[in-house]
């Protein structure tokens, strides 16, 4: 896109529009940063996860006394509404992938971040320099 | 012959929230095929387990090749219609573009007379 050929009123609706694009995936970009914390967390929960005994909790304010009877044995929910029932080995995994693809997409994304912020500084240059352009053509 | 314009101006602007609606439709689509893609793949991967399937409140026990069924349908069902959907989005941006060149012409011819 030739921004020089752009008028200053047209440059700053590029700059809006770029602005919410940018909003936009630094959203998306936290979405995901917090998704992988979680499977994080899981990860670790997973690991902890032995025969001692817990607590389970009924309602939000009422636990009751339990046992694991097998720490071996998780249902992970793999999407659409489908569980499966996995082993910790398998449970830890899955975790893993998840993390994995996630960390994937955020890369992509602040890759692509960065360009709009460099699109961004450069529009905002062009407008500088317009604006000093048109102030000096009035005196 | 400004009635005609005005009308074609509205025109125009059915035709651009079809679009948008269509864009949106679209979007949706993507979102959930990306969801069953990973689904179908995790279920690729399992090989001994038990498969179930969330029914309202309650997890109910399915075969895995049944599963594995059924979201291929799913996806198959999916592409098809974001194949369709992306057909209607061509269609309307082409008229999109004809009805802006329409209003163009319009305006010119409107442009020395009026004001």
């Amino acid at each position: 896109m030739e921004l020089e050929s752009l008028n200053p009123q047209q440059l700053s609706i590029v700059k809006e529009q770029l602005d919410e694009e940018v909003e936009g995936l630094t959203n998306s970009f936290a979405n995901l940063r917090h998704a992988v914390t979680k499977y994080k967390a899981s990860k670790i929960a997973l690991e902890n996860i032995d025969q001692r005994e817990i607590l389970v909790p009924l309602t939000a304010s009422l636990y009751v006394p339990g046992r694991i009877i097998n720490p071996n044995q998780f249902m992970v929910e793999i999407g659409t509404g489908y569980y499966v029932e996995k082993t910790r080995v398998q449970s830890s995994e899955f975790c893993t992938r998840k993390m994995n693809m996630l960390m994937e997409n955020m890369d992509k994304i602040s890759k692509m971040i960065n360009q709009k912020k460099r699109y961004l500084d450069l529009v905002q240059e062009i407008m500088r320099k317009k604006i000093q352009e048109f102030q000096a053509s009035q005196h | 012959m400004a009635q005609a314009l005005g009308k074609e101006v509205s025109d125009l602007r059915k035709i651009q929230k079809e679009l948008a609606r269509i864009e949106s439709m679209i979007q949706d689509y993507v979102l959930k095929k990306h969801e069953n893609e990973m689904v179908r793949d995790e279920l690729q991967i399992v090989t001994d387990g038990n498969v179930y399937k969330l029914i309202g409140p309650a997890l109910i026990p399915q075969k895995l090749d049944e599963a594995r069924g059924n979201v291929d349908k799913r996806l198959e069902f999916i592409n098809k219609e974001i194949t369709r959907l992306d057909k209607l989005k061509a269609d309307f941006l082409k008229k999109n573009e004809e009805k802006q060149e329409k209003i163009m012409k319009m305006q010119k011819d409107l442009g020395p007379r009026g004001k």
